[in-house]
């Protein structure tokens, strides 16, 4: 996970094409794909009003 | 629920103040440094005592309230981790850090009176509950000597580590809610309870992270999964913090570049594609337990 990551750091461009389905991350299941995608996409909750 | 729960951080705060005071073992001294902890973790609320209420009242047909002695049980034992973690960590935040010789045997009577509370209920299946807690907390003790050791370098003992220091705590309270109900313990129950604990141990380590005091790991030297993934790196900014991590003596660390490395380099990106992979694990264990959709929508909001 930890080179996919460095991988698309570097490559940016990769995740808008991801984002769009245009590409595939092989050997990463779809749920970590999400998962990838996810932490890309800018929205970062690190307050969990839950866990009070 | 979200009105529920806060109802039942009151009902479980009521057991604490019941459980201390009725504890005719433990003298004025002791029980009133017991009742000043409890009091500032009642700020925090009591979200372990609140996973076992939810999955007792889950999988019960009849609502027995000693479960809210054991919600308060298990409260006493995380905070009597809480307590212990702070002491080691040299952590001068709460109370319990200005004498503590004195905490230390606070923490241990918090912790006997614990399994002893549950043993004392009414429940069929208590001493199954009692078993749970004894493992798990053994298991927690054990990540917690792993954290201290620093010895976890890499991504996956990391999360070996929180798994057992933190992962340990949610699943146990969850599956102490099940046993009680259910006389038995599910798997899925305890993979996502356990998941939770990774989740918000990831996200305290990011938080870590946002400021450069006296709690920062980095500049304490410890390892979580952003500055794993920041060692990683060949650039200035890694081999500078490799040095840091290597020297003995003063060194310096240029903050904003290691920010800069840490938010713009894919270190917390890192992180949190971790928290979302175990995030995306526990909803799909959570879809085959037959919980209330309440239920689910608050244990959804911990699993974020």
């Amino acid at each position: 996970m930890m080179h996919v990551i460095q991988y698309l750091e570097k490559n940016p461009d990769l995740v808008s094409l991801l984002k769009a389905q245009k590409v595939s991350l092989i050997g990463i299941s779809s749920e970590e794909q999400k998962a990838i995608l996810d932490a890309f996409s800018g929205v970062i909750d690190l307050e969990s009003e839950a866990w009070k | 629920m979200r009105g529920l729960l806060k109802g039942l951080d009151e009902r479980i705060n009521e057991s604490l103040d019941i459980l201390i005071e009725n504890e005719a073992l433990i003298g004025h001294e002791l029980r009133s440094m017991l009742k000043s902890f409890k009091e500032e973790k009642s700020v925090l609320g009591y979200s372990f005592g609140k996973l076992c209420y939810c999955h007792y009242e889950a999988f019960t047909d009849c609502l027995d309230e000693d479960i809210y002695k054991v919600a308060a049980a298990i409260e006493l034992l995380i905070l009597s981790f809480d307590i212990i973690d702070d002491l080691q960590d040299k952590d001068s935040d709460y109370s319990w850090s200005t004498i503590p010789e004195l905490s230390f045997n606070v923490a241990l009577a918090m912790l006997v009176m614990a399994s002893r509370t549950i043993r004392e209920t009414s429940f069929e299946h208590k001493n199954i509950a009692v078993q749970i807690l004894e493992d798990y907390a053994l298991r927690s003790i054990n990540g917690q000597q792993l954290d201290l050791l620093n010895i976890c370098r890499d991504d996956q003992s990391y999360i070996q580590m929180i798994d057992q220091k933190s992962g340990s705590l949610t699943a146990m309270s969850c599956l102490i809610g099940e046993v009680l109900a259910k006389g038995e313990i599910s798997h899925e129950v305890e993979e996502y309870g356990k998941y939770i604990g990774i989740i918000q141990q990831i996200k305290n380590d990011i938080q870590s992270l946002k400021t450069w005091g006296p709690k920062n790991d980095l500049l304490n030297k410890r390892y979580s999964l952003p500055i794993i993934y920041l060692l990683a790196q060949k650039n200035d900014v890694s081999n500078a913090v490799t040095n840091y991590y290597n020297n003995d003596k003063a060194d310096f660390l240029d903050n904003n570049a290691t920010e800069n490395m840490l938010t713009n380099g894919g270190a917390i990106r890192y992180a949190i594609t971790v928290k979302n992979v175990y995030k995306f694990k526990a909803l799909n264990k959570l879809e085959d337990v037959a919980i209330s959709e309440l239920g689910k929508d608050y244990l959804k909001r911990l699993m974020k």
